[in-house]
């Protein structure tokens, strides 16, 4: 056997070296003296990795069971008992209820844990047509039960994976099963599993990727063997699984990144690795970290996709194409033709352009004519009647097209000139490019001018559709709604319409956005120029299927809607000058300073506090926090060469602990840059990397400085220790139904606000 | 940590020689393998951990590779060791001496000549204020007549302008209102403090000299970047105006001259040359930083190589830790304790001499504004009574008191408007008065006169003394500020009106002073500080800074906000008037303050002010633009000449190439190492890293955060970091040509040279404000967005010898469609000022005619506000006339109650 005895310690080395020259060298002698023992003792030091199957084969087996069962034991204990939607249930629950009745809605995070939720959904009887609206108590005909604990086995699956992490990272089994109680013990991370949350399947996610990774790093001695790839491959696809149920899971991502990074680079160094070899471990991992990935994440929303297929206006955002593919979309049925005399609503291409618009208001400078703005929303203001005055067939002989001509009747088609009437104020879509645009002094300004008007006797009021780009099965040259993007060409200067991307003034422009004409001789291309007919209406057309018509590309639809979701995540800003009981800044999430409640405080409701177990946040906090400086300490003797390990040794233990600690790093630092809000959840797969590092410290601090028998005392005094904590506050995890008064000692903190809300007024 | 493994490809023969561990790193090696790491890469084997044996000479000690090759280098002709050397105490005696030879100081004489030709050429030209002169030339008036003012800025070298200004003869009158204003004729000794910036920039060509030489360049490298800064135009504009720029990299310069000749100096630490240059390092440091934030870059730069330096010591067995103690207290004192020092005192002058009272108090703090001559606020009776007349002071942002005027909101309830309002007139005092229950229990006690203080959690009312509405809120929306949680606040009510629970706020004491523990506990003015929470809305009496619309006169919005974070809902009593308090009743006072305390608030003060300079200007550039020019901007423009910040191209071009190449290179070579290739690069490796390494960083460090910032930036931000770049480029050409014949070498420095002579000479007529051809100004627009107007040159064909004739108006076909914006004066605190200055003033004598009334007043406060009136002058007083609108008295008004 490799064992040692427990605990049994190498004697220590001394480094004693010293060398002259250096003039009182004897002074640097405490720092000279940094060692740590060669040997790490424990439970059975490590286990080599070949014999490790056939130990975990007898017993480890019992353990994982006995561990997952006390697991659902914690989670599932009274889990139905507060018959109302609690919480992010309000959010979570009713989105999943659209995966059953089909509708299409927008949120912030991508589907797959969503779907999960919709499943769960399908599976306990649901029909789709509860609304989930917070506090509401469930009907009956609402299994929520089963909801939730189809979702607490996420929570539950915690436990066994934290073990398994651990025993990966060479941990002995004894503290691999002290870190998944931790994990399991956790107030949080527990209450958090027994509702119908997000936090469950990303916390599950987030420590598959972590267990994936830490069994690919001991396989890394073969490469390219059977089990390598098996490994490669499952850590590929738990890292789509993760970032697919909240982006959250990026930072998991992340953390396989630098670990392949540095990998990558040790490859490098090394200077047995061919060229050969070396580029198929890029390949390799190019596949099976990124490729993989990818593909999961994208299968999660083409699914997404395929099931919401009833229209909603929350669709609004989609390409044009999506939209009339869904069931139910106003925009599908629509007259085919353009004909004079149809009343048109023009969309600009451009993110944020919104409708051709024009209101009784006036530019303050310019010409001082009526304005031209883009509006973001369906309004009578938005409607233009269009006129077909003569066919140009191409811009130079428009010359002979007069502004008062009589309107032509028929169908509109490119190259033809039309007019555009502005129905609700009785004027003419008009520039002259006399004026600067109001906003953006490089374009001409464009301004509505009344029927009567002179100007209206001007060629300022053509203007040549130009099609660019259409729908494949609507490329006849003709004008239609949706499937043709047009540009819309002055006939009188020959300047291109567009939106500029820039807002008006709130006080005379109303914020809304800026329309003007392009005059260079370059311009015309990019979306700025592009407008589509959105909605066309004319009685005495007949109606036709657009949506047939329409195409509608997965990629495209993907994009679109992962930009609108990164759009609306950023918008999530908080007032800095305002309390908000629920969200607490990243800074104070290590300490738990604001704990929060997650339900109405009243005296006979069944209350649950969003409370950590306190010794293990405080714990990990400072096993993570104290990190740095200890590695910091240990450069500094390196570079003194008075480090002295045995060799192999410090890089399994750096290996280990910057995985854990690394996890934690990213999956909490970066919340310091964000501007959006935060709660005090987001730092949960922040907390289960923390909590497997304090696990771990504990196992190599006991290693190196504690005899056998005070490390086993230290190893069961720790898990008690944790254990009564959680079952101190396990009545606001499982709900309290009495008078918050008669729960004493819960506020180990003053800010914590278990009798009082410390910040209302 | 696999690099660790691999330090043993970087270790060459021969420079073990060099090193006196040799013997030891040998002595070790053999039998324990030192490195930690394990190799367990490349098919599991992990029979070569350790570092591979006997060969495995590894360890941090190799890492510095130091290897002197003095022929390939040619020190011997300079005498120079340059920084790196060995730090061993046995070193010392082998390493020559830093010393520049008599020819060299010849030869810097003379370029220094002709810098000062180049760079004080026609000084007085224009005679009219350029671009930002108008700042800070107005500064140095006020440093000279010694009123405060604000500025985003640290005071040195403002100081300097003042001290320059007083020494030529200004007396302060002239105001630099705008751009272009005739210096002659105002008599302003323009000339003498353009001195000033102007012989700080020529300072940069010996600087630049010098500090080339400490690196351990040759002659004939320094001499060219003292010649190419001295023909760089960019540097030549900005520092022949009275702009900061010139002084602050007057100070970089020298901070990075005194660190070149500090390293000189490394094997004999502590010497005093060693602490010499190390101190003046540091006192220069303290100047740049005083002078502009910026500084904090260059902290950053030798901060990064103190750390390379000490992290070498480290790796120095020879050194011990004593030694090593004493390098790294050395340094902490001189680069950080010094700079400190230096930055307060300047502060302290800047305060001592700006003692009066000035239009930069709005920004301060009570507390500060009480330290300036000509303000005396507080001195109040300190115990608050129901039925005092108190005036409430905004305590977060200094936006004024607490206000209300006949005039009413025109959204919302359209009640009675309560602002904030930044000047004291007797529309700002409040009446604390007892809610109707409590009033009516104080008329049943038994001493219904009794005065009775106010306590923490009393609920009160507050009555407007002028208007008697009382501060009101409700569930409306304010007029600015349109978030559900925020509520509006207005004065209600009407003369005899009882008033309702609307007008109900309870007093919760936050803070109280230390100095009179009972604060906390009961209203006291000035040291109490307090929230009022509307007893019905549970909101907090609320403002953050938002200009209400000209309806309401500019003033500053309050409001009512549910769940607000303190700060901003805090609120001070400032004036207590109480005709029934004894004369001798205690008195509050404003807490004196010390140099720290003054220079926190101000630089708090700075900072949040330059962070909110994000107004768009005409001529702003974000940094990636910086390194190839992309575009000038406008200083000045009259007739036919004007001054166009622009640089000598080639000079900007090749220092930015040659920048980016030292990163490509050391990139390219650490990859190489890994795989156990040195290469020495013709044996310059080392100076290479060490001397343009350096520039390099400080190039990197200058230049990168602005990429950060959010604030308006411009092209001469660049500056500094274009010094670092041009030293890097001399330094790179240097090293890399040595091994040329001195034939060819001395063809690239002189081709060099007369390339960037020939571009200076050719955008010359834009930095010194010469008329140019319009020809040769067309042919010299290389890049799209060089926008300066070419237009009102004078043509070669119209009027070849007649320079004054071209004063008519060009024919309108203007070269370029849009016609770039003029010389624009851009006032960076005009954004901020509107924020935090009072509104335009009102004349509320004329709104509240009553006279009598404010006399007494008057007296009454007379103590109290003497001189703080003396705000800025009204911008404009027909905005009052619209205000009271010709016959409005306050009878007029028709009062219409809401609730």
């Amino acid at each position: 056997m490799n064992q040692r005895g427990l605990g049994e310690k190498a004697p220590p080395v001394f480094y004693d070296q010293r060398h002259s020259g250096g003039g009182g060298g004897g002074g640097g002698r405490a720092f000279d003296e940094v060692h740590l023992p060669q040997q790490a003792g424990g439970f059975g030091a490590y286990p080599a990795a070949g014999r490790q199957r056939a130990r975990r084969g007898v017993d480890e087996r019992m353990v994982l069971l006995v561990l997952t069962l006390l697991a659902a034991a914690t989670k599932l204990y009274r889990i139905g008992r507060r018959n109302n939607v609690s919480w992010d249930e309000a959010h979570f629950g009713k989105f999943g209820a659209y995966y059953l009745n089909r509708t299409f809605y927008h949120d912030v995070h991508p589907p797959l844990a969503k779907m999960l939720v919709g499943l769960s959904e399908l599976l306990g009887g649901h029909n789709g047509t509860f609304r989930f609206k917070g506090g509401e108590t469930y009907p009956a005909y609402v299994n929520y039960t089963f909801m939730r604990v189809f979702n607490a086995w996420f929570g539950i699956a915690l436990t066994p994976l934290a073990y398994l992490t651990c025993r990966q990272l060479r941990m002995p089994a004894a503290y691999a099963a002290m870190a998944a109680l931790f994990v399991t013990l956790d107030n949080a991370i527990c209450v958090m599993s027994r509702f119908i949350l997000l936090d469950a399947p990303l916390l599950a996610f987030t420590a598959l990727a972590l267990a994936m990774l830490a069994r690919f790093h001991r396989a890394r001695g073969q490469p390219f063997g059977g089990e390598w790839w098996r490994r490669l491959l499952l850590t590929g696809l738990a890292l789509g699984l993760v970032a697919s149920a909240k982006w959250v899971g990026l930072f998991a991502v992340a953390l396989v990144g630098g670990y392949t990074i540095v990998e990558l680079y040790e490859m490098y160094c090394s200077p047995r690795m061919t060229l050969g070899v070396y580029a198929r471990h890029w390949a390799a991992r190019i596949v099976g970290l990124i490729v993989v990935p990818l593909c999961v994440y994208a299968l999660c929303f083409k699914i997404h996709f395929a099931v919401l297929d009833r229209y909603h206006s929350s669709a609004s955002f989609m390409p044009v194409g999506f939209q009339t593919r869904l069931r139910g979309s106003p925009l599908a049925h629509q007259p085919y033709e353009i004909h004079t005399g149809s009343a048109v609503r023009l969309q600009g291409s451009h993110p944020g352009a919104g409708y051709l618009h024009s209101h009784t208001h006036n530019y303050p400078a310019g010409s001082g004519g009526q304005q031209i703005t883009g509006y973001g929303y369906a309004d009578p203001n938005n409607i233009w009647n269009i006129q077909r005055r003569a066919a140009a067939g191409s811009f130079a002989s428009a010359a002979g097209v007069s502004p008062t001509e009589p309107a032509i009747d028929g169908a509109i088609g490119a190259g033809d000139v039309v007019v555009l009437h502005h129905n609700a104020t009785k004027s003419f879509l008009y520039t002259d490019q006399g004026h600067e645009a109001p906003a953006s002094r490089e374009f001409r300004e464009v301004s509505a001018v009344g029927e009567n008007s002179t100007e209206a006797q001007t060629r300022g009021v053509l203007w040549v559709v130009e099609i660019v780009g259409a729908e494949r099965s609507m490329r006849d040259g003709g004008l239609h709604p949706l499937g043709t993007p047009l540009r819309l060409r002055s006939a009188g200067g020959g300047c291109l319409l567009l939106s500029t991307g820039t807002r008006l003034d709130k006080n005379w422009g109303w914020g809304q956005a800026e329309i003007a004409c392009d005059a260079r001789g370059d311009a015309g291309s990019g979306s700025r120029y592009l407008w589509t007919v959105e909605r066309h209406i004319n009685a005495k057309l007949p109606v036709a299927n657009l949506g047939r018509m329409m195409g509608s590309s997965f990629l495209r639809n993907f994009g679109v809607l992962n930009r609108q979701m990164w759009l609306t995540n950023n918008a999530l800003i908080p007032d800095h000058d305002k309390h908000n009981v629920l969200e607490s800044g990243p800074a104070s999430w290590p300490f738990m300073v604001y704990p929060m409640r997650m339900v109405g405080w009243d005296d006979a409701g069944i209350k649950y506090l969003e409370i950590g177990n306190p010794l293990l946040w405080w714990g990990s906090a400072a096993a993570c926090l104290v990190f740095p400086a200890q590695l910091l300490f240990w450069l500094l003797a390196w570079r003194r060469r008075a480090l002295r390990w045995q060799p192999g040794r410090l890089r399994e233990y750096l290996d280990g602990a910057l995985i854990l600690w690394g996890g934690w790093a990213l999956h909490y630092l970066p919340f310091f840059l964000m501007g959006r809000v935060t709660y005090l959840h987001h730092y949960l797969p922040a907390l289960y990397f923390g909590v497997l590092f304090l696990a771990y410290q504990i196992h190599h601090l006991s290693a190196w400085y504690l005899g056998p028998r005070t490390a086993r005392s230290t190893l069961i005094a720790a898990t008690v220790l944790v254990a009564a904590a959680f079952w101190w506050f396990s009545p606001l995890t499982y709900g309290w139904n009495k008078p918050i008064r008669e729960l004493r000692g819960m506020e180990w903190v003053s800010t914590w606000p278990v009798y009082e809300d410390k910040l209302a007024l | 940590m696999a690099h660790l493994e691999n330090m043993r490809y970087r270790r060459q023969p021969g420079a073990a020689a060099a090193y006196d561990d040799a013997t030891v790193i040998s002595g070790m090696s053999p039998s324990t393998p030192t490195t930690a790491v394990d190799d367990s890469f490349g098919g599991g084997d992990g029979g070569d951990g350790g570092g591979g044996g006997g060969g495995g000479v590894a360890g941090p000690a190799s890492d510095l590779g130091y290897s002197y090759e003095k022929k390939d280098l040619d020190y011997a002709s300079l005498g120079a060791a340059g920084p790196g050397a060995p730090h061993g105490a046995g070193a010392a005696e082998r390493a020559p001496r830093f010393a520049i030879s008599t020819n060299q100081w010849l030869a810097l004489a003379l370029i220094t000549v002709l810098a000062a030709y180049v760079r004080l050429w026609r000084l007085s030209n224009p005679a009219s204020v350029v671009f930002d002169e108008v700042h800070f030339g107005k500064f140095a008036g006020k440093y000279i007549n010694g009123t405060y003012f604000f500025d985003v800025h640290p005071p040195l070298a403002k100081m300097m302008f003042a001290a320059a200004g007083r020494l030529a003869g200004y007396d302060g009158v002239f105001d630099f209102k705008s751009i272009g204003l005739d210096y002659v004729a105002a008599g302003v000794p323009y000339v003498g403090m353009r001195l000033m910036p102007a012989l700080l920039g020529l300072a940069m060509v010996p600087i630049s000299y010098v500090t080339l030489a400490a690196m351990g360049h040759a002659a004939d490298a320094c001499a060219l970047g003292a010649l190419l800064v001295t023909f760089e135009n960019a540097l030549l504009t900005q520092s022949r105006l009275i702009l900061l720029d010139a002084a602050l990299i007057f100070f970089t310069g020298m901070t990075v001259m005194c660190w070149a000749l500090f390293f000189t100096q490394s094997q004999r630490p502590f010497s005093g040359r060693w602490w010499t240059y190390l101190l003046l390092t540091g006192v220069n440091m303290g100047n740049a930083l005083s002078c502009k934030w910026v500084g904090l870059f260059l902290v950053a730069t030798i901060g990064v190589w103190t750390l390379k330096d000490l992290w070498e010591r480290l790796g120095d067995l020879s050194v011990s830790l004593p030694q090593l103690a004493r390098h790294f207290a050395a340094r902490t004192f001189a680069l950080i304790v010094v700079p400190l020092t230096v930055y307060l005192f300047w502060f302290q002058i800047h305060f001592m001499v700006l003692h009066k009272s000035g239009d930069g108090n709005a920004f301060m703090s009570p507390e500060f504004q009480n330290s300036l001559d000509g303000v005396s606020l507080g001195h109040t009776p300190r115990d608050i009574y129901y039925g005092s007349r108190i005036r409430l002071r905004h305590a977060a942002t200094n936006a004024g008191y607490l206000h209300s005027h006949l005039s009413n909101y025109e959204t919302g309830s359209k009640q009675q408007q309560v602002t904030l309002y930044g000047f004291r007139d007797e529309n700002n005092y409040w009446v604390i008065t007892r809610t109707d229950a409590n009033e009516q229990k104080a008329l049943n006690s038994s001493d219904p006169t009794a005065l009775e203080q106010i306590k923490d959690g009393d609920v009160v009312r507050l009555m407007h003394w002028k208007t008697h509405r009382r501060l009101h809120s409700h569930d409306q929306r304010p007029p600015v500020t349109t978030n559900d949680y925020q509520n509006e606040v207005s004065g209600y009510g009407w003369e005899g009106f009882k008033g309702d629970s609307n007008d109900h706020w309870r007093v919760k004491i936050l803070e109280g002073d230390p100095r009179v523990p009972e604060s906390k506990d009961r209203l006291m003015a000035i040291h109490s500080r307090f929230r009022l929470v509307h007893v019905n809305q549970r909101c907090a009496l609320f403002s953050n800074r938002k200009k209400l619309p000209k309806w309401g006169h500019e003033q500053t919005e309050v409001t009512c906000m549910k769940s607000a974070k303190f700060p901003k809902t805090i609120w001070r009593i400032e004036t207590n008037v109480n005709e029934q308090i004894p004369a001798d009743a205690p008195l509050a006072e404003y807490r004196r303050l010390g140099l720290i305390d003054k220079v926190l608030e101000a630089t708090a003060v700075m900072w949040r002010v330059n962070n909110a300079l994000t107004k768009s200007h005409p001529y702003e550039s974000r940094p990636h633009t910086w390194p190839w020019m992309r575009r000038g901007m406008a200083f000045w423009g009259e007739d036919t000449r004007r001054i166009y910040f622009l640089g000598t191209p080639i000079v900007w071009w090749l220092s930015f190439v040659a920048c980016a190449a030292f990163g490509f290179v050391q990139v390219v070579l650490f990859l190489r190492d890994r795989r156990g290739v040195y290469n020495r690069l013709m044996g310059a490796r080392e100076r290479y890293a060490e001397s343009v390494g350096f520039f390099v960083t400080g190039w990197l460090m200058h230049w990168f955060p602005f990429f950060i910032m959010g604030r308006q930036l411009f092209l001469h931000h660049y500056l500094p970091a274009l010094w670092m770049a041009i030293l890097g480029f001399v330094g790179t050409l240097d090293l890399f040509t040595r091994r040329l014949s001195r034939k060819v070498r001395h063809v690239l420095l002189f081709g060099v040279l007369l390339v960037t002579v020939r571009m200076y000479f050719q955008y010359s007529h834009l930095a010194y404000g010469t008329t140019w051809t319009r020809e040769g100004c067309m042919s010299s627009k290389w890049l799209k967005a060089w926008d300066y107007d070419c237009s009102r040159y004078p043509s070669v064909k119209d009027a070849p010898l007649a320079p004054q004739a071209p004063a008519a108006p060009q024919p309108t076909a203007a070269p370029e469609h849009n016609a770039p914006p003029e010389a624009q004066h851009f006032d960076p605190l005009e954004h901020e000022n509107k924020l935090n200055e009072p509104a335009p003033r009102i004349d509320h004598d004329k709104l509240n005619s009553n006279a009598d009334k404010l006399n007494s007043e008057m007296k009454k406060a007379a103590t109290t506000t003497k001189g703080a009136d003396k705000g800025p002058v009204p911008k404009e007083e027909e905005k009052d006339e619209n205000f009271v609108g010709g016959d409005a008295g306050h009878d007029h008004h028709t009062i219409a109650p809401l609730h």
